[in-house]
C-alpha cells in the first residue's frame, strides 16, 4: 500500500525514550523514561495499592513532565535496559502514543527495541500489551545493537550493507561492546565497561573543582557536562598533547561562559587539559575507576577474540559506534588505531612463532562513524521500518490471535540487502 | 490525562524549537519531517524549495474533498489568511512560516498551525451549527468518511444538531467495553444537566443513517450526539468542536486505557495467586538465612 | 449471596481433601512411564467417579480423581457480557503464565473456565491443605475480582460537553 501511514518507532532506553515516526532522520521526542504516579499511602501489596478507583489510573505524567511533579511519585520502569514494571510501562505507552505521538495505534505498525539478552518472556509481555491493549496491526521487536548496525549503512556503499559487526554502545550509564553476526547477537561474548558519559562528567567536574573557584557548587555538574559536550575531544597521545598545551596555551585553552542561576552573574571557566583528559578515561579507565583497568580498545579486541573464528574478520572490519558518549571527535580513529596495533602485534607474533613459514593475511580494522550516532538505534529502526520488507517480517494481529504471544519470541532478521 | 489534546504536539514543538533557535541567533537548518496524527492525517514539515529560512507545514486528509464541500477552504482561508500558500503536491493544505520575519506573537501562530487538523474538521460543524441557527432544514445532512471504514454523519434540525459516529471495533471485546463506557456517558448526563444527549447502539443502526452511505454493518458501534443550541451558540461552539471532533479517538483511547487497567488488575491478582501457591511449598529448613544487617545464620 | 457461598465452598473443600489422596503409580501400559491417569484414562479401574459440585447453573466445580492425579475444573459465574470478557481474559492471562503456577492446566476442560491438574509429585512437594486453600481461594476470588472491577468500571465517567 502506497498510502500506508508510517510505522511508529519507539526505543525505550534506561534513561531516555526515543519516539517518532519511521522515515524521519531524527526521533520526534526524546523524553526521560520516567512516569509520575499518585501513590496512596495505604498499606498493602504494591500492585493492589496502585489499583485506584475511578479515573485515578489516568492521573499520571510521563517524560519531562514526570520529573519535578510535586505530590506524585516519579518511577523509572526500565532498569538496565530491561522493562521491570509492566504496569507502569503499559501506562507509559498509553501517553506516549496518544499524547505525544498522537497516533491511533490501530493504524500503525510498531517497531520496538530491546537490549541484547532480553528474555523471551519479556517479548511476550510486550506483545501482550501491544496487541491486546492497543490493538496494533503489527509488531516487530528489534535488538538495539542490530539497529545500530543498520544505522551505519548510511555512511557506506549500498553493496556494503552487512549485519555483521561489533557495536560499541555508550550511553550515560554503561558502555557495552556487542558482537553481532549476520543479525544475531553473540550473547556469550558481550562485555560491559563501567565507564560511560556520566563518569566523564564526574571526572571533568573533579578536575575543575581542583582548579577553578568561580563555579557555583550547585552548578558544577551542569558546567562539567556542558564543557564535555562542547569542547572535549580524543587525542592520539596524552604526553604530546600536554606539551602542545604548554607551548601554546593561547591556541588550545578555551573559555566557558556561564551564568549563575541564583545571582544571575556571569562567571567564566578556563577549559584546559579537561578537553582531552575527559574522554581519555575510555582508554585509561584507571583515571576514574580504580577497579577497572582495561582500555576500551582492549575490551573490543577481547570480545572479538572470544567469538567464533569464522566471524572475527567481519567483526574487526565493521566496528560501529552508537550512543551519545561516542560523539567525541577522533574517538573512532583512536579505537581503530589501538585495535589495529593489537591485532597486528598478534599476527606478527604468530608469524615469528612459525619461523616465518606462514604469512598471515592482514586483518582489516574499520571503525564506522556516522552522523546519526547519537540516536543510532532509533535511526536504524526508522530506516528499517520504512522498508517494504518490514511489513513482511512483522508479527501481525492475525498471527497473534491465531498462535498467541509466543510468536513474538523470535523476530526474523531482515534488511541485509544485497 | 482524561481528554486528548486538540493540537498536534510534534508540530508545535518542532516549530517552537526552530523559531527559538533563530531568535537566539542560530542558523536556520533544514527540516524534513513526516508525521501522522489521528484519523489517518499526515503532516509534512519541510523547507519549500530548499529555502532554509522558510518552514512549510502541510497536512493531508483523506477526506478533504468531502470537507471542501462543506466550506473547509473558506474556513482555512479565514484562519490562516496570512500564511497560507498553495498546497504541496500530495497534501491538502500548506502554510508557510518565514523565519526571517517572525511576528511577535509567534506562540499564538504556532499554536494555530498545530491546530490545523482541528480547523479542517471544524468547517463541517460550523456550517451545520449555522444551519441550525438559521433554522434551515432539508438539505442539511452530511456524511464524512473520516477514516477508511468509519463515517460521521451530521444533520441539522431547527432545534438541534445530530452527530452520529459509526465507529468500527476491531476486537469483539472492545464493543462491550465501549458499551460500558458509553453507559457512563448517559449517566453523566444525569449529573450534568447541560451535557448533550448521548445514545450508543451497536448492531442496530440509527434510523437517520438509512438512505445514506454512512457505514453500517457488523462490529460497528453508533454513537449519537444530540447537540442543542446551548452547545452550538457562538460562545460554546469552539469548545464543542474541539471535543466532538476528537470523540472517536477519545473513545478508543479510553477503551485502550480500560484494557490496560484490566491487565493491571490481572497482574495484581496473578501475583496474589502465586503467593498463595508458593505458601503451599514447605520452607526448606536447613538453609542459610540472612539478617537485615547482612549476617547469616542457620535455623534448626 | 453469602448464604449459599459458604456451604458451596466448604463442600468443595471437603471433596478436595478427600480427593487429594494421591500415590505414585507407574503406567500400566508403557514401561518406565508415569503419567497422570486422569488425563490418559488408560484403565477404568484407576479412575474415580467425577464429582460436580454446583452452586447454581453457572457456578460449579468438577473434580475428577484418579490414583495418581486429580483434575479440578472451575466454571465461573458470568452474569453479563463484561463479566464474560473479564473472565475470559483473566483465565487466558493466567494460563499464559501456567509455567509459574505448576498446578495450572494450560487448557481448560470444555465447559469450564479454568482447570488445575494436581499429580502425586505436586502433593509430595507441597502441603495438601494449602493447595486446597488455593483452589478454594481461586474459585472464590475470581468472582470477587470481577465484581469489584465492575464497580470500578462504572466510576469511569469524565467526559462532558458543557
Amino acid at each position: 500500500m502506497a498510502n500506508r501511514l508510517p510505522a511508529v518507532v519507539i526505543d525505550n532506553g534506561t534513561g531516555y525514550s526515543k519516539m517518532g515516526y519511521a522515515g524521519n532522520t531524527e526521533p520526534q521526542f526524546i523524553i526521560p523514561s520516567a512516569i509520575a504516579i499518585k501513590e496512596s499511602a495505604s498499606v498493602g501489596d504494591q500492585n493492589q495499592k496502585r489499583l485506584g478507583k475511578g479515573v485515578e489510573d489516568l492521573d499520571f505524567f510521563i517524560g519531562d513532565e514526570a520529573i519535578n511533579q510535586p505530590s506524585y511519585a516519579t518511577k523509572w520502569p526500565i532498569r538496565h535496559g530491561i522493562i521491570e514494571d509492566w504496569d507502569l510501562m503499559e501506562r507509559f505507552y498509553e501517553q506516549a502514543i496518544f499524547k505525544y505521538l498522537r497516533a491511533e495505534p490501530e493504524d500503525h505498525y510498531f517497531l520496538l527495541t530491546e537490549p541484547p539478552l532480553n528474555t523471551p518472556e519479556n517479548r511476550e509481555y510486550t506483545a501482550e500489551i501491544m496487541f491486546e491493549s492497543f490493538n496494533i496491526p503489527g509488531l516487530y521487536i528489534a535488538v538495539q545493537a542490530v539497529l545500530a548496525l543498520a544505522a551505519s549503512w548510511t555512511s557506506r556503499q549500498k553493496g556494503d550493507r552487512t549485519l555483521t559487526g561489533t557495536v560499541i554502545d555508550s550511553g550515560d550509564g554503561v558502555t557495552h561492546v556487542i558482537p553481532v553476526a549476520e543479525g544475531y547477537v553473540i550473547g556469550s561474548c558481550i562485555k560491559h565497561i563501567p565507564i560511560a558519559g556520566r563518569d566523564i562528567t564526574y571526572f571533568i567536574q573533579q578536575l575543575l573543582r581542583e582548579r577553578e573557584v568561580g563555579i557555583p557548587p550547585e552548578q558544577s555538574l551542569e558546567t562539567a557536562k556542558a564543557i564535555k559536550e562542547r569542547y572535549s575531544y580524543v587525542c592520539p597521545d596524552i604526553a604530546k598533547e600536554f606539551a602542545k598545551y604548554d607551548t601554546d596555551p593561547g591556541k588550545w585553552l578555551k573559555k566557558y561562559e556561564g551564568i549563575n542561576a541564583v545571582s544571575k552573574k556571569p562567571f567564566s571557566v578556563d577549559v584546559g587539559y579537561e578537553r582531552f583528559l575527559g574522554p581519555e578515561i575510555f582508554f585509561h579507565p584507571e583515571f576514574s575507576n580504580p577497579d577497572f583497568e582495561s582500555p576500551i580498545s582492549e575490551v573490543v579486541d577481547d570480545v572479538i577474540q572470544n567469538c567464533p573464528i569464522d566471524v572475527r574478520r567481519g567483526l574487526y572490519k565493521n566496528i560501529v559506534l552508537s550512543g551519545g558518549s561516542t560523539l567525541f571527535r577522533d574517538f573512532g580513529r583512536k579505537i581503530q588505531r589501538d585495535v589495529k596495533r593489537v591485532v597486528d602485534g598478534r599476527l606478527k607474533a604468530s608469524e615469528e612463532l612459525s619461523g616465518g613459514r606462514i604469512k598471515p593475511k592482514p586483518i582489516d580494522v574499520g571503525v564506522v562513524s556516522h552522523p546519526m550516532q547519537r540516536y543510532a538505534v532509533w535511526f536504524g529502526g526508522s530506516l528499517l521500518a520504512s522498508t517494504p520488507e518490514f511489513y513482511q517480517v512483522c508479527h501481525t494481529k492475525a498471527d497473534y490471535d491465531e498462535y498467541g504471544p509466543s510468536i513474538c519470541r523470535h523476530n526474523p532478521v531482515f534488511g541485509a540487502m544485497a | 490525562m482524561i481528554l486528548l489534546e486538540t493540537n498536534n504536539r510534534i508540530v508545535q514543538e518542532t516549530l517552537t524549537l526552530k523559531i527559538k533557535n533563530v531568535q537566539d541567533g542560530g542558523k536556520a537548518d533544514s527540516v524534513d519531517i513526516t508525521i501522522a496524527d489521528f484519523d489517518g492525517v499526515l503532516f509534512h514539515i519541510s523547507n519549500p524549495d530548499g529555502v532554509k529560512t522558510k518552514i512549510m507545514v502541510s497536512i493531508s486528509l483523506k477526506f478533504y474533498k468531502e470537507l471542501q464541500e462543506h466550506g473547509a477552504d473558506e474556513l482555512i482561508k479565514r484562519e490562516y489568511e496570512s500564511i497560507l500558500t498553495s498546497p504541496e503536491s500530495g497534501y491538502n493544505v500548506s502554510v508557510v512560516i518565514d523565519l526571517e520575519n517572525i511576528p511577535s506573537d509567534w506562540p499564538n501562530l504556532v499554536e494555530k498551525v498545530s491546530l490545523l487538523k482541528r480547523n479542517c474538521f471544524a468547517s463541517v460543524f460550523e456550517k451545520y451549527f449555522q444551519f441550525q441557527e438559521q433554522g434551515q432544514e432539508g438539505n442539511a445532512r452530511a456524511v464524512i468518511h473520516y477514516r477508511d471504514d468509519e463515517t460521521m454523519y451530521v444533520e441539522a434540525k431547527k432545534d438541534r444538531v445530530t452527530v452520529i459516529f459509526s465507529t468500527i471495533f476491531k476486537d469483539d471485546d472492545d464493543i462491550v467495553i465501549g458499551k460500558v463506557f458509553m453507559q457512563e456517558f448517559k449517566e453523566g448526563r444525569r449529573k450534568y444537566q447541560q451535557a448533550p444527549q448521548v445514545l450508543f447502539s451497536h448492531k442496530e443502526p440509527p434510523q437517520e443513517l438509512q438512505n445514506t452511505d454512512a457505514r453500517t454493518g457488523d462490529n460497528i458501534g453508533y454513537i449519537t450526539f444530540v447537540l442543542f443550541p446551548r452547545h452550538t451558540n457562538k460562545n460554546a461552539k469552539d469548545n464543542t468542536i474541539n471535543l466532538i471532533h476528537m470523540l472517536r479517538d477519545y473513545l478508543h483511547y479510553h477503551i485502550k486505557c480500560s484494557k490496560a487497567y484490566i491487565h493491571q488488575s490481572m497482574r495484581a491478582k496473578t501475583t496474589d495467586f502465586l503467593k498463595v501457591l508458593n505458601r503451599a511449598r514447605p520452607e526448606i529448613k536447613d538453609k542459610e538465612k540472612k539478617t537485615i544487617t547482612g549476617k547469616t545464620f542457620r535455623q534448626n | 449471596m453469602a448464604a449459599t457461598l459458604k456451604p458451596y465452598l466448604s463442600a468443595v473443600r471437603e471433596t478436595l481433601t478427600a480427593a487429594i489422596c494421591l500415590q505414585n503409580f507407574d503406567s500400566q501400559l508403557v514401561e518406565r512411564h508415569n503419567k497422570p491417569e486422569v488425563e490418559v484414562k488408560s484403565n477404568k479401574e484407576l479412575l474415580l467417579t467425577p464429582v460436580v459440585i454446583s452452586r447454581n447453573e453457572r457456578e460449579r466445580v468438577l473434580i475428577e480423581g484418579s490414583i495418581n492425579s486429580l483434575r479440578i475444573s472451575i466454571a465461573i459465574k458470568q452474569a453479563d457480557e463484561i463479566e464474560k470478557i473479564l473472565c475470559h481474559k483473566f483465565t487466558r492471562f493466567m494460563m499464559m503464565r501456567a509455567e509459574n503456577f505448576t498446578i495450572l492446566r494450560r487448557k481448560q476442560i470444555e465447559g469450564y473456565d479454568i482447570s488445575f491438574l494436581i499429580t502425586n509429585f505436586h502433593t509430595e512437594q507441597m502441603y495438601k491443605h494449602k493447595i486446597n486453600s488455593l483452589i478454594r481461594c481461586g474459585a472464590e476470588s475470581i468472582t470477587l475480582c470481577d465484581s469489584s472491577f465492575i464497580s470500578i468500571k462504572t466510576k469511569r465517567n469524565c467526559y462532558r460537553l458543557r
